[in-house]
């Protein structure tokens, strides 16, 4: 089944260029230059997932959530704007996003993101469960003890913040700001690529003494979590 | 510019209404104390008038004791024949009612034969009005009585007098009034007026121009102050966003035209394949430089606005310098540095936790950059102040270049060639003023040694060393991504 995504954007280019992107990807996209017709498609239509500019003709992007929300669609939202300051992004999550990313952006990064909001959304909230696993490696959440084909492997607590991300986000690309803003809950953008480091570390204890590697760079994008490359 | 209004309409003026009021209420209060007064005077007459009548009666009934009737009837009418200032009025009845002698001609029935003051208004002979007596009447052997009073007209001699005083005083009370209004609202007027023109100056650009403070310590050297704090913050947004434009201007321009002409060559008709593929490679690579340049530049801005002074919440200090140290120390050991951290369990603050954390990660990505082999985090409060330091042991930075080093694209090494854009330690110094704390750089001996002093707001408790590795606190965190289940 092909996942729809809708895209609220005035910005004729932008708009294009994350719609090609998702077409892509195999996914099907209605689009909309207008917060009002925005909101009328949105709440008319099943869509998998909607990215929103803020500033938009019609009616402002954020009214346009608040709207969708009042009106009880609870498709996940990502609000694609360049207000970036962290005020703008806190309104944004308070009325009712689902993820606020910034302009300017790579689409690998959109894609990330948009695609672990359809994850999220499609599975039922009470489901929590208490164990993740992905091949044979086996994170406890509640003892926080990681296991790989049986054997423990001791991790520190942000090295086991960092794989229960992954997993929870397994198969799917994350980016190194999404490990960013989900384990250490930082917007900004360190000089150096410290995750990359992190990730190294992590790996050697994950992948090294075993045959098939789980953790695999996606050039360009960031890091995904899965059996197959 | 909007218009202003140059002349201040008189009756609108504060002045006019402020002297208005206080005329009425003073007008009010004179009327009140004359008022008392008058009535003390008037009081103060009669028991006089009732003082005089009861001797002269006590000395006409020992005259009547002693003399008789015939003589006492004399006597009254002696006295009544006198014309007197203080009209006196006398009158004998005897035991019939029938006058005997006086200037009455009947006794008036209000007045009792007890000897007790009392007062009764009676009519001249072809006078209309009635004039107020004070009296007394007494009993005398044989049904005959005898009436001694006096004629309350003083009464009206205080009243004219009062009155009068009253004018000349009111007159007095609204010549003050006028007068000092005049000057009150010329003073008020003027200083007002320097005030207006301080500002219309400023808005027309002289940016350096502050209201003059007298030194007397009165409201308007207080206005003057709080206008002054104002225009120089005004000044320093002003001055700040210029450098802004300016580094904007330079900066940016810069890679933007390598850019260009990097696309340029690409286009010429020789450019083989593989020199276009090498060319768009770097200008996406530019572009994201340039992106990143100017993400850094809108933080440093925004942190010096103050707009984001909001957001400020109650923040652990210690715990974000152990997290940004926990980021750090994977890189700084696969670059063989060794991180240390000594920071306190609980350093409480107000703060912008986020900006905080970036401005300490700005200054720990230094020291991962520049440091030989260690680099030291510490994190302390006392009584009044809380304080990061990170110290490095690499070249450090001398004496005379460390003023410069906070400002916005000094990169002080220039054979360094590296990615930073030379605006790390100047967001660092702009959190710091935007918290109201300084960013002191000082000699490590050797290596740089920052330190990042903020006020405190909170108590603190118990030191904790982490060495490297340890990991950060476990607190729970928010994670806008985490799905409910696993593949």
């Amino acid at each position: 089944m092909s996942r729809k995504i809708l895209i609220v954007e005035d910005d004729d280019e932008t708009a294009g260029y994350v719609e090609r992107g998702f077409v892509e990807q195999g996914y099907g996209v209605d689009r909309s230059a207008d917060g009002r017709e925005g909101l009328f498609l949105a709440t008319d239509r099943a869509y998998d997932a909607i990215v929103l500019d803020r500033m938009l003709p019609g009616l402002e992007g954020l009214a346009v959530l608040k709207a969708l929300r009042a009106a009880g669609v609870r498709t996940p939202v990502l609000i694609l704007s360049a207000m970036g300051a962290l005020d703008e992004r806190v309104r944004g999550l308070r009325e009712g996003s689902d993820d606020y990313l910034v302009k300017p952006f790579a689409f690998a990064e959109l894609h990330a993101r948009v695609d672990a909001l359809i994850r999220r959304g499609a599975t039922p909230d009470d489901a929590a469960p208490s164990r993740l696993s992905v091949a044979d490696l086996e994170l406890d959440l509640l003892s926080r003890k990681v296991t790989r084909s049986g054997r423990p492997i001791p991790l520190q607590p942000r090295e086991f913040l960092m794989l229960e991300f992954l997993m929870r986000n397994a198969g799917r690309v994350v980016t190194r700001t999404m490990l960013l803003e989900g384990v250490w809950n930082y917007h900004f953008d360190p000089q150096t690529n410290v995750i990359d480091v992190h990730i190294s570390r992590l790996r050697q204890k994950v992948d090294k003494d075993f045959e098939v590697p789980l953790i695999h760079t996606v050039r360009g994008s960031g890091y995904t979590l899965s059996v197959e490359v | 510019m909007p218009h202003i209004a140059m002349q201040v309409r008189w009756w609108r003026s504060v002045t006019v209404r402020l002297v208005l009021a206080s005329t009425v209420a003073s007008t009010l209060m004179i009327g009140v104390v004359f008022g008392i007064l008058y009535w003390r005077a008037v009081g103060v007459v009669e028991q006089q008038a009732a003082d005089t009548v009861a001797s002269e009666m006590r000395s006409l009934i020992e005259h009547f004791r002693e003399s008789g009737l015939v003589d006492l009837m004399q006597t009254v009418r002696d006295r009544s024949a006198v014309p007197a200032e203080a009209e006196p009025v006398y009158l004998v009845v005897d035991g019939l009612g029938n006058r005997l002698s006086g200037n009455l001609l009947a006794w008036p029935p209000p007045i009792l034969p007890d000897g007790k003051w009392r007062k009764v208004e009676l009519y001249r002979r072809g006078e209309a009005n009635p004039i107020l007596i004070g009296a007394r009447g007494y009993q005398l052997v044989g049904g005959v009585r005898l009436l001694v009073g006096r004629a309350l007209e003083g009464r009206v001699a205080i009243q004219d007098a009062i009155g009068e005083s009253l004018l000349w005083a009111l007159a007095a009370l609204w010549a003050m009034a006028v007068g000092g209004g005049i000057l009150l609202s010329r003073t008020v007027l003027r200083r007002v007026g320097e005030v207006a023109a301080i500002n219309r100056e400023v808005m027309v650009g002289e940016l350096g121009r502050r209201v003059p403070v007298r030194g007397s310590g009165d409201e308007f050297d207080r206005l003057a102050d709080s206008m002054n704090a104002m225009l120089g913050r005004i000044e320093d947004l002003m001055v700040g966003m210029r450098t802004v434009t300016d580094s904007v201007g330079h900066d940016i321009r810069s890679p933007l035209t390598r850019l260009r002409n990097r696309l340029e060559r690409a286009r010429l008709a020789g450019a083989s394949e593989a020199d276009r593929e090498a060319a768009l490679d770097l200008a996406v690579s530019d572009v994201d430089l340039t992106l990143d340049l100017l993400g850094r530049l809108l933080d440093i801005a925004r942190a010096e606005s103050g707009l984001q002074r909001g957001e400020m919440a109650a923040v652990d200090l210690g715990a974000i310098a152990r997290d940004v140290v926990d980021l750090y120390e994977p890189i700084a050991e696969e670059r063989g540095l060794v991180i240390e951290a000594d920071a306190e369990r609980s350093i409480a603050t107000a703060g912008h936790g986020e900006l905080l954390a970036q401005a300490l990660s700005n200054l720990v990505d230094n020291a991962t950059k520049y440091a030989r082999t260690r680099i030291r985090v510490e994190a302390g409060a006392d009584g009044q102040s809380a304080r990061v330091v990170v110290s490095d042991d690499g070249p450090g930075i001398p004496a005379g270049d460390r003023e410069r080093a906070t400002e916005r694209f000094v990169r002080l090494d220039p054979s360094r060639s590296g990615k930073g854009a030379g605006l790390g330690l100047s967001l660092v110094a702009a959190v710091a003023r935007l918290h109201g704390g300084t960013l002191e750089l000082s000699d490590a001996e050797p290596g740089l040694r920052a330190e990042l002093v903020l006020p405190l707001t909170g108590g603190r408790s118990g030191g904790e060393a982490i060495g490297p590795g340890t990991g950060g606190s476990p607190k729970p965190m928010l994670k806008p991504y985490e799905g409910n289940s696993a593949a």
